[in-house]
């Protein structure tokens, strides 16, 4: 019964969130002293055409009614358009989206696949060499400017030896010979189910730098999470029952221990997914990738408030809700979390 | 009388033992190489953005004036980091750079912490309504991703350092008022905040007296380790073209000119790039170090 009380509690304030954030989003566009309507008409526009955009873009009506369109809209999944190139933004956001959260999904199970056994081996073999050096590997992975890591990366797999591409999706020749069909947006996916391979090989290769660059930060978080969550259980009854019974080691640490050990590793390495779909704005810019964060960055500099709004909101609603449903996974698996 | 006396006995000799803690934490701390050089390292960043036109023979260059005869002249004697496209030393431009890129570190902390602290005693203490409404804004904030918001925010206001410094610190406060809040609400039925309410102290007063001075070094480890990702952030917005505008020097800046020439002159986007990577994992090490040495929890742990 409380799990329902707090399950609604829950849904109620993410609702008010979102609530909100929509009303930030609104505001902040409009307080901003730019012209919108001159920069929809273009250059050199005369008065009575900013005049005639006004009026098209309901920026003449009151703040409170330009507000409720914009709601309206929005719950028809309208968007808006950009200003400068006056294409719809969902129409965008249908291509750009997937390429993110590919980009992201990638670089999130890179970081387990590297951090996990890191951080179970320094928490094993505490101030050994390898701990040092992982610890080392988790507080650098904290550290470093991700754009800067990228342009290294690239320097040195493309520009030294030229083994790894520079940036985007996919070859100019595989769009021409292999053009991955869109279903999904998810290349990855796309390709493997219409049985392209060539596409299939080409995104894997083109999704290695910019995904590794952008687990960095998992990398670290999951390595030092995994390393102090496994101190603490390895100190627990049963692990020095499974000791005495004589199971091999690697039993205890990779199956016994880790299982308690990864709950929370799992909701640090759920929230810095969300933290990675903001990480990728800079990631995407070095690696040319055509998702939302280029999006982004491309409307900042030609200030395309739409746009901007559009994807701070798409993106706040992808943070609220993972934040929502781990937390909610969380009280429902673990007895031990309290209720408020 | 007596009751005064009592509490001003008790209050000396809780002073003591805190002094007494602190030559204990200091003893670790020096213990602690890594964090040592971290402190050593951070010292000489701030020490070469100070100084930095006396540190450099191209100040002018690095203040922002060209020097097109000498375009990318790679790393040699006259120019350690080499130049950059206007011709100008990438050293001096480094050491430069260290003003702004520094400094919206340690501005973004001292605002957060402004706006933080004060909401999360105010809460903490006086709980009812008050802190409803406080936290559920704070929650509000919380529900933005911290990096889009603060470009959100930046772009509303224009690309300018300031801007640049009150988004990020828009985004960074609501941290302080949770840490403040939880700490407030620890020490509100404490004896020594009970006596100073017995004696007829002002709330405000207690607050601010009483309160906040105790809750000082959770709150210095926090920020130890949150200006190194403010620098980092920093560096993010002016890499987007959000943060300090040229002529100015910037680290971030500076990596994303250098970019367009990384392949073939990498010098120029390497060592702006070194310096903030540096400059955050010190910050990093230094305030794990500071926090290991006061919270006992992670020192088990460590």
């Amino acid at each position: 019964m409380r799990k329902w009380v707090y399950l609604g509690r829950r849904l109620a304030l993410a609702a008010l969130v979102l609530l909100s954030v929509s009303v930030i989003t609104f505001f902040i566009s409009r307080v901003v002293p730019s012209n919108p309507a001159a920069k929809w008409v273009g250059p050199h526009p005369t008065k009575e055409q900013i005049a005639a955009a006004r009026i098209k873009l309901g920026l003449d009506k009151p703040l409170y009614a330009q507000y409720f369109m914009y709601m309206s809209d929005l719950s028809r999944g309208d968007f808006g358009v950009s200003v400068r190139t006056h294409q719809p933004i969902i129409k965008d956001l249908k291509t750009y989206l997937p390429a993110t959260l590919e980009l992201v999904l990638v670089g999130t199970i890179m970081a387990l696949v590297i951090g996990i056994p890191f951080g179970v081996l320094s928490g094993a073999k505490k101030n050994s060499l390898l701990d040092h050096l992982s610890r080392l590997l988790a507080i650098a992975g904290v550290s470093m400017p991700t754009f800067w890591m990228g342009l290294l990366l690239q320097l040195f797999f493309f520009g030294k030896l030229g083994i790894l591409p520079l940036g985007s999706r996919v070859d100019i020749a595989t769009t021409l010979y292999h053009p991955v069909q869109q279903i999904t947006g998810f290349y990855l996916i796309d390709s493997l189910v219409t049985g392209n391979l060539p596409a299939f090989r080409n995104t894997l290769v083109h999704l290695i730098l910019p995904a590794f660059t952008l687990g960095t930060y998992a990398i670290g978080l999951t390595i030092r999470m995994t390393r102090s969550t496994m101190i603490e259980v390895l100190e627990e009854g049963y692990i020095t029952a499974a000791r005495a019974a004589g199971i091999p080691e690697r039993t205890i640490l990779f199956r016994l221990a880790l299982k308690n050990a990864i709950i929370p590793t799992l909701t640090v390495v759920a929230l810095s997914f969300v933290y990675s779909v903001t990480g990728a704005i800079l990631v995407e810019v070095i690696f040319s990738w055509p998702g939302l964060g280029r999006y982004v960055t491309e409307a900042v500099l030609g200030v395309d408030f739409p746009v901007i709004m559009a994807v701070t909101l798409v993106v706040t609603v992808l943070y609220v809700f993972i934040n929502l449903s781990m937390d909610l996974l969380q009280a429902f698996l673990d007895p031990r979390v309290t209720l408020g | 009388m007596a009751v005064a006396e009592r509490w001003l006995g008790d209050w000396a000799r809780q002073r003591e033992s805190q002094l007494e803690e602190y030559r204990l934490m200091f003893r670790a701390f020096r213990r602690d190489r890594l964090a040592v050089i971290s402190l050593f390292i951070i010292l000489l960043f701030i020490f070469g953005a100070i100084f930095a036109p006396y540190l450099t023979p191209y100040p002018e260059e690095g203040a922002g004036s060209p020097n097109t005869a000498q375009r990318f002249l790679p790393p040699s004697w006259e120019h350690p980091f080499g130049t950059e496209y206007l011709g100008r030393d990438v050293l001096a431009r480094v050491l430069f750079g260290g003003r702004s890129s520094l400094s919206i570190g340690f501005l973004v902390v001292i605002i957060a912490v402004g706006i933080g602290m004060p909401l999360g005693a105010l809460a903490g203490y006086f709980g009812g309504w008050l802190d409803e409404v406080i936290m559920r804004i704070t929650d509000m904030f919380l529900a933005f991703p911290p990096l889009l918001l603060a470009i959100a925010i930046a772009a509303a206001l224009g690309p300018s350092f300031v801007n640049a410094m009150i988004a990020i610190a828009l985004t960074w406060w609501p941290w302080y008022t949770r840490l403040v809040r939880a700490q407030t609400i620890s020490l509100r039925e404490r004896s020594f905040v009970e006596a100073a309410r017995g004696m007829g102290v002002g709330r405000l007063t207690i607050i601010f007296r009483h309160i906040l001075p105790n809750i000082f070094t959770p709150v210095l480890v926090q920020s130890t380790m949150d200006i190194g990702s403010a620098i980092l952030t920093g560096a993010a917005m002016s890499f987007i073209g959000l943060g300090a505008q040229p002529p100015t020097a910037d680290w971030g800046r500076m990596v994303s000119t250098g970019r367009i020439y990384f392949l073939h002159q990498p010098w120029y986007g390497t060592f702006p790039g070194l310096a903030i990577f540096l400059v955050t994992l010190s910050f990093n090490l230094l305030g794990d170090g500071i926090r290991e040495v006061i919270d006992p929890r992670s020192r088990r742990a460590a």
